[in-house]
């Protein structure tokens, strides 16, 4: 008995994590879990999200780019348009020098158009080359036939472009004549456009009669973009850049220019991706909080519904821009550039971003947040419930095990349970009345005085055994086993079975079986 | 317990049935846009961009699809840019999602399994709808790699209002231009009596002969090459007289051209090109004149078949993401729905491509019709069809070097004998054996 108390101590003290740690740990998964249930409700709330600060970042960016790319771009178209101004001004002068004409008297001479468009298609198709642009193109103010209705706004030229513009280098390209004489053309083994005419309709290209008004300044002051017009019988619209065509006496004689078509400016400018969906870059007329779409070259278009309709309304946020009024809203951000339409109205580099996209990302984040807290939040809960299972289990079990009675104690592995339910065992034991304890001593020294059979005899009763059951486990008769029975009860000082039986009870009930027959062993 | 067992396994299963959901879907509800590269409409309003639109704001819009056109141009630029792009070459754009193609182009691909396999995507049933030649004409190594969306045939384009004024003078009638011999006759009449004016353009030399020879009981291939036969020769000579003086068109470029400016009367053309055809002439001194264009059936030689060419490109498909392969056949497959696939082509001077658009669409379409020169165009279609059996070209992989080098060279040749021609002004029969032989010499080369 003191052995195995012993023994249960020193295991108490030592195995098993103590009780503390246990609930530390149970609290620290139960705060844990507390820390994952507010964030999902911040995340559901949006406060932890900075999807709009973070958008607005990544929309700076891009918008600084944009700006700069179209920036650079119109700079070098201008500087281009003035170069060519003036090489083409260079052999105007040559051309009439050298055929001994004035500039009035190629009126109603094709031929003699058609020679000067010849000569004027070297400089042109050099620029075409070298330029960022879908078409080059001058305009003389003459015509060759001053008889004709239209011979007001009809004026002689040669108007270049791209055919079936082809995202690739421009050396690839396929250049056809879409205005200009056609012998000269076929002359120039240029290909007509199937929408070809001679000469230039004035009237279709809004500015041009300011540009050939034009009388003082700086060429580069000169210059003008027109709106973005529909080219005509064409599926394409475009943005041209008129510059005004000198002679050497600095008369104006016309004017010349550059064009950006749709396509090639949504070829050239690829929509950008991003976290918060395609980011689209547009070169718009933006007059107050109008910006017109109609009026506006579009980059490439990939991931939104943007078209070049309608005009946008704008409303400006705190970290974006909101642009609404077509099909779908944007949200993004623009910078006037230092060029305007030939109307007056100043030109803006746009980035936009569909908000169904942003709105969608800012979902996903917070659905993100969401479904993380609560999926931590789930395991800290299971955590929890197993710990606190496994916490109670071994409780119980060194409990149900006290309760039985059973001699050996069932540990429950917490140091501080086992040694109470050791103290409690211990006290149980130490607290048995003085007589009823003398009683069983003395019951148990009397046990002493038994023969091997008798204590044989008396081990049956203890395993359960009754008195019928003795002759054929101890293979002896019946009267025999009277006879030991009254020699047990002679010496144990007791006077029937019944009495035996009540001793051996009381002594398993107080977990002190093994002293009856082992006392002294 | 048991109680609380079961509330925190449903607790769980609602949680990971959240962490489900948010994980499927678009992340960021952008359409799957796919890219288009077209010949229809190329430089002039296109029917095809609006349909797209149209497809953009209906289906397009339901299923998150957008349709995005990035080029309208011909079949030859389309198939040198496809090329580029399967190459690699240097500043070569990336292929796009369709592109309009000849089988020609898939068979000069450098792998043709960029392209998707049209029969992994349209049921038996689907295909069944098409006309089975349409449909054989895009089978490509087994695979059917082209699907047609519309399909033509060379017709003969007159400016009658130009004609009927010569015919005044020379009692030159329509019924000439039945056939080659009395076309090309007639063309050489008008260059002798207007000082070497043109008369006649065809758009593609190389298939007048190829059609010519093959309707003459001949054929016009041989060991990957052309074979020169006696039939080639009898195709030759009237063609090469009448260039020689003048009345065939030798530059290159469009037969729309010469018309638009008056510099020829007849050409030979597409149906397609109807599109750009022009009912206005715009002369050098910058006049206009509204003329009367007509379409009659392709002229054929006397005593041979009645051949025309069957053209049309049809649209492939390049391999990508399983989303924007099917966003591409769901665009392919309402654009060849009957009624729709009707309207569109009627627009173009196309043919549909399904029995049932020409059973039960086609007729009612043309009825519609306002444009005389359209009316003029379904008018010679319809009898194309009676009495006409349609070639179609072979699938050779040189094909188009062949074609390519035959048009460059045969104008050459050509354009070199005229001026011998202006410079001698003797009888043309030598200068045309001449630059037969020298065409010979140097295309086999």
């Amino acid at each position: 008995m003191r052995i195995w108390q012993e023994k249960f101590h020193r295991e108490a003290d030592t195995s098993g994590i103590s009780m503390r740690t246990r609930l530390l740990l149970y609290w620290f998964f139960m705060a844990l879990a507390v820390v994952a249930a507010v964030l999902a409700i911040l995340s559901a709330v949006g406060v932890l999200s900075h999807s709009a600060r973070q958008f607005s970042e990544s929309l700076t960016i891009q918008q600084q780019n944009t700006t700069a790319v179209l920036d650079s771009q119109m700079d070098e178209l201008m500087a281009q348009g003035v170069a060519l101004s003036e090489k083409l001004g260079k052999e105007l002068d040559a051309f009439l020098a050298g055929s001994g004409m004035a500039f009035s008297e190629l009126n109603d001479d094709p031929n003699a158009i058609a020679a000067l468009e010849q000569r004027l298609y070297t400089p042109l198709n050099s620029t075409l080359s070298a330029a960022a642009c879908s078409g080059v193109f001058c305009c003389l103010d003459v015509t060759a036939n001053t008889g004709l209705e239209e011979a007001s706004s009809s004026r002689a030229g040669l108007y270049l472009r791209y055919s079936g513009l082809q995202p690739t280098v421009a050396s690839e390209q396929n250049v056809m004549c879409f205005r200009g004489i056609a012998e000269a053309a076929r002359r120039l083994q240029l290909q007509l456009h199937n929408r070809w005419n001679p000469e230039l309709n004035l009237s279709l290209i809004p500015g041009s009669e300011a540009v050939m008004a034009s009388r003082d300044g700086r060429l580069a002051e000169r210059c003008l973009w027109t709106e973005r017009v529909a080219l005509s019988d064409t599926w394409e619209k475009v943005v041209l850049l008129c510059v005004p065509l000198l002679d050497g006496s600095g008369t104006v004689r016309g004017f010349c220019g550059l064009e950006i078509s749709d396509l090639y400016f949504s070829l050239s400018h690829a929509a950008v991706s991003s976290p918060y969906g395609s980011m689209v870059t547009l070169l718009a007329p933006v007059e107050g909080n109008s910006l017109s779409l109609a009026g506006a070259l579009l980059g490439g278009t990939d991931g939104s519904r943007l078209t070049a309709e309608g005009t946008l309304h704008i409303k400006e946020g705190k970290y974006y821009s909101t642009y609404s009024g077509g099909r779908e809203t944007y949200l993004g951000t623009h910078q006037l550039l230092d060029a305007a339409t030939s109307d007056g109205v100043p030109l803006a580099a746009v980035t936009l971003v569909p908000d169904s996209a942003f709105r969608q990302q800012e979902r996903n984040v917070r659905t993100t947040w969401i479904v993380g807290a609560a999926v931590f939040l789930l395991v800290m809960l299971a955590l929890a419930a197993v710990l606190s299972h496994r916490f109670v289990r071994p409780i119980n079990k060194s409990l149900a095990a006290a309760k039985g009675g059973t001699a050996n104690a069932v540990p429950s592995g917490i140091p501080e349970i086992d040694e109470m339910l050791a103290l409690l065992r211990q006290r149980t034991t130490d607290a048995l009345p003085p007589n009823i304890e003398a009683l069983l001593h003395s019951f148990a020294e009397k046990a002493d005085t038994l023969t091997g059979t008798e204590r044989s005899i008396l081990q049956y009763y203890i395993d359960g055994y009754a008195i019928k059951d003795i002759p054929e486990l101890s293979y002896i008769s019946a009267n025999t086993v009277k006879t030991h029975n009254r020699n047990i009860y002679r010496k144990m000082g007791i006077n029937s079975f019944d009495e035996l039986k009540v001793y051996i009870d009381l002594f398993e009930r107080c977990g002190r079986s093994g002293e009856l027959l082992h006392k002294g062993e | 317990m048991n109680k609380l067992k079961t509330r925190l396994a449903a607790l769980a299963a609602g949680l990971l049935l959240v962490v489900c959901l948010a994980g499927c879907g678009n992340k960021t509800g952008e359409p799957v846009t796919v890219s288009l590269w077209h010949v229809y409409g190329g430089e002039v309003d296109s029917p095809l961009n609006a349909l797209v639109e149209q497809f953009n704001s209906t289906v397009g819009a339901e299923q998150n699809i957008r349709v995005k056109v990035e080029l309208v141009s011909n079949t030859n630029i389309i198939h040198k840019s496809v090329l580029a792009a399967a190459n690699g070459d240097p500043g070569a754009p990336a292929l796009p999602d369709i592109f309009v193609s000849y089988p020609k182009t898939v068979l000069a691909l450098p792998d043709q399994d960029v392209l998707v396999d049209y029969r992994d995507y349209f049921t038996e049933e689907e295909l069944s709808a098409f006309i089975p030649a349409f449909l054989q004409e895009g089978e490509i190594g087994g695979r059917l790699a082209v699907l047609p969306v519309a399909k033509s045939t060379e017709v003969l384009y007159v400016n009658k209002t130009l004609f009927d004024r010569y015919a005044a003078v020379s009692g030159a009638t329509l019924e000439d231009l039945r056939t080659w011999e009395g076309l090309y006759a007639l063309a050489e009449r008008y260059a002798d009596e207007t000082d070497g004016k043109c008369f006649f353009v065809h758009d593609y030399h190389f298939n007048y002969f190829q059609v010519g020879v093959t309707s003459l009981g001949e054929d016009f291939f041989r060991d990957g090459g052309v074979a020169f036969g006696p039939a080639f020769q009898q195709a030759w000579e009237p063609y090469a007289r009448s260039a020689l003086k003048g009345g065939v068109w030798l530059q290159s470029g469009y037969a729309t051209e010469p018309l638009r400016t008056g510099d020829a009367i007849v050409s030979v053309a597409s149906s397609a090109s109807v599109l750009y055809y022009s009912d206005t002439v715009t002369y050098p001194d910058n006049t206009s004149e509204k003329v009367e264009i007509i379409t009659m059936p392709c002229p054929v030689f006397e005593g041979g078949e009645k051949l025309v060419m069957q053209r049309g490109a049809g649209m492939c498909t390049v391999k990508s993401t399983p989303e924007r392969e099917q966003a591409c056949m769901t665009f392919l497959r309402w654009l060849t729905e009957p009624e729709r696939n009707t309207d569109f082509v009627t627009e173009l001077g196309y043919m549909p491509v399904t029995q049932e658009a020409f059973d039960q669409y086609l007729p009612a379409a043309v009825e519609k019709l306002t444009d005389p020169m359209y009316i003029s165009l379904y008018q010679a279609y319809i009898a194309t069809q009676q009495d006409y059996s349609f070639y179609t070209a072979q699938q050779m992989d040189n094909y188009l070097d062949l074609e390519t080098r035959f048009e460059t060279l045969a104008r050459l040749k050509l354009t070199a004998g005229r001026a011998l021609y202006l410079e001698d002004g003797g009888p043309a029969e030598a200068l045309i054996r001449d630059a037969l032989e020298e065409f010979k010499q140097d295309y086999d080369q």
